[in-house]
């Protein structure tokens, strides 16, 4: 197997299988619009597939998470690196993973069942994609995007709330409306404050994997409610929707201040709402009426 | 009274927040906004051991306030403080 090169929100990484005997997948089919045929600028990230892979020693457990329902362990190394163990759906042990404190150099070798190493390759992927890329202005935003115009549409909430409901509701009623992505975009700003949303292989349920991007024109944090209400939610609120709805890294303390940060200066650009909604047709005019640009 | 270690102002788009940081404080979600004076005493009281008569003398000393004011105004502070759990005894 060759290195393999992607570029997702703009940044370039590398997958280079150095052992991969028992190695039964590939990469997953939602990696491929994204894929280059060479290495073209820096590489935010090189992930080396090492099937001969242990780790020498087990650093600080810093916790266990729960991340959809996926658990992972994290270990704090004397170096500043961390250690992963990835968990598959089924609670069973899929990757083991081990990177620098960038996490610029990470190695990874699978296990388990064809689905379980596809799991956690995929897992590791984008673990490694959100935190080497949170020092660029960028956060993974759990969401589900919509672009209207050539503006893209971010909706947050926490699971179950309708982020995929209410954007299926904007694809049936407003003409020219196409879904980004359903789950998991890349949400970044450049030095001159520009907002982008661009499209990820992480989408969730909905296979939606598109190599697109747009301008983010607003965010709208959505919560079910008997009515259908919208406003703009002040500093303090807006600072609390992006932050409970991006991958956060609290414990590493260079990471979480670059996030505050990115978080920031998008709030500086972009318009935060708060929807309270029913999952209905009038709520989905009453939310573009308002976010529209 | 001691500050926890792991909340720091941070300025957010001109708005000062107190935002915990640190994997102790990895439950902790709430965002707890501040004005200018309660921004003041935060970092005040993050300097060491803290009485709420040691931050009131440092309100006094800093803002053209009467100590009895100065006073009520750190007692309330804290109470919120301590129901936010941001403090240690």
């Amino acid at each position: 197997m060759k290195n393999r090169y992607y570029r997702v929100g703009g940044l370039t990484f590398c997958i280079h299988p150095v052992n991969v005997d028992g190695v039964v997948v590939g990469m997953p089919d939602s990696y491929q619009p994204f894929r280059l045929q060479d290495q073209t600028d820096d590489l935010l990230f090189t992930l080396t597939l090492d099937q001969v892979f242990h780790f020498s020693e087990m650093g600080t457990k810093l916790g266990r998470f729960n991340e959809d329902n996926n658990p992972q362990e994290v270990y704090r190394k004397a170096d500043g690196g961390y250690q992963f163990l990835l968990y598959s759906y089924d609670k069973v042990l899929s990757a083991e993973m081990e990177t620098d404190q960038a996490f610029r150099y990470i190695t990874l070798r699978l296990q388990g069942s064809p689905q379980q190493q596809l799991f956690g390759l995929n897992n590791a992927v984008m673990i490694s994609y959100a935190f080497s890329s949170a020092r660029c202005g960028t956060l993974l935003m759990h969401s589900s995007v919509t672009m209207l115009r050539s503006w893209g549409y971010m909706f947050l909430g926490k699971s179950g709330t309708g982020k995929s409901t209410h954007s299926a509701l904007w694809l049936k009623y407003f003409q020219g409306t196409e879904l980004l992505n359903d789950d998991n975009p890349v949400l970044r700003v450049n030095d001159k404050g520009r907002v982008t949303v661009y499209g990820s292989p992480w989408s969730g349920k909905t296979p939606c994997y598109k190599n697109k991007h747009a301008r983010v024109g607003a965010l709208v944090m959505l919560e079910q409610k008997p009515y259908n209400r919208i406003e703009r939610q002040d500093v303090p609120h807006a600072l609390s929707s992006l932050l409970i709805s991006c991958s956060l890294m609290m414990w590493d303390g260079p990471t979480y201040h670059a996030i505050i940060n990115t978080i920031s200066r998008i709030l500086q650009a972009v318009p935060v709402y708060h929807l309270e909604n029913l999952p209905n047709r009038d709520a989905a005019e009453l939310c573009r009426s308002v976010i529209e640009r | 009274m001691k500050t926890k270690q792991g909340f720091n102002i941070q300025d957010i788009c001109g708005v000062k927040i107190i935002v915990a940081e640190g994997i102790q404080n990895i439950d902790f979600s709430k965002i707890i906004s501040v004005n200018d004076t309660a921004a003041f005493l935060w970092t005040e009281a993050q300097r060491g051991d803290f009485t709420e008569q040691s931050l009131t003398d440092a309100l006094v000393k800093e803002y053209d306030v009467t100590p009895e004011t100065a006073a009520k105004d750190v007692h309330e502070l804290v109470q919120q403080w301590s129901d936010n759990g941001l403090i240690l005894p």
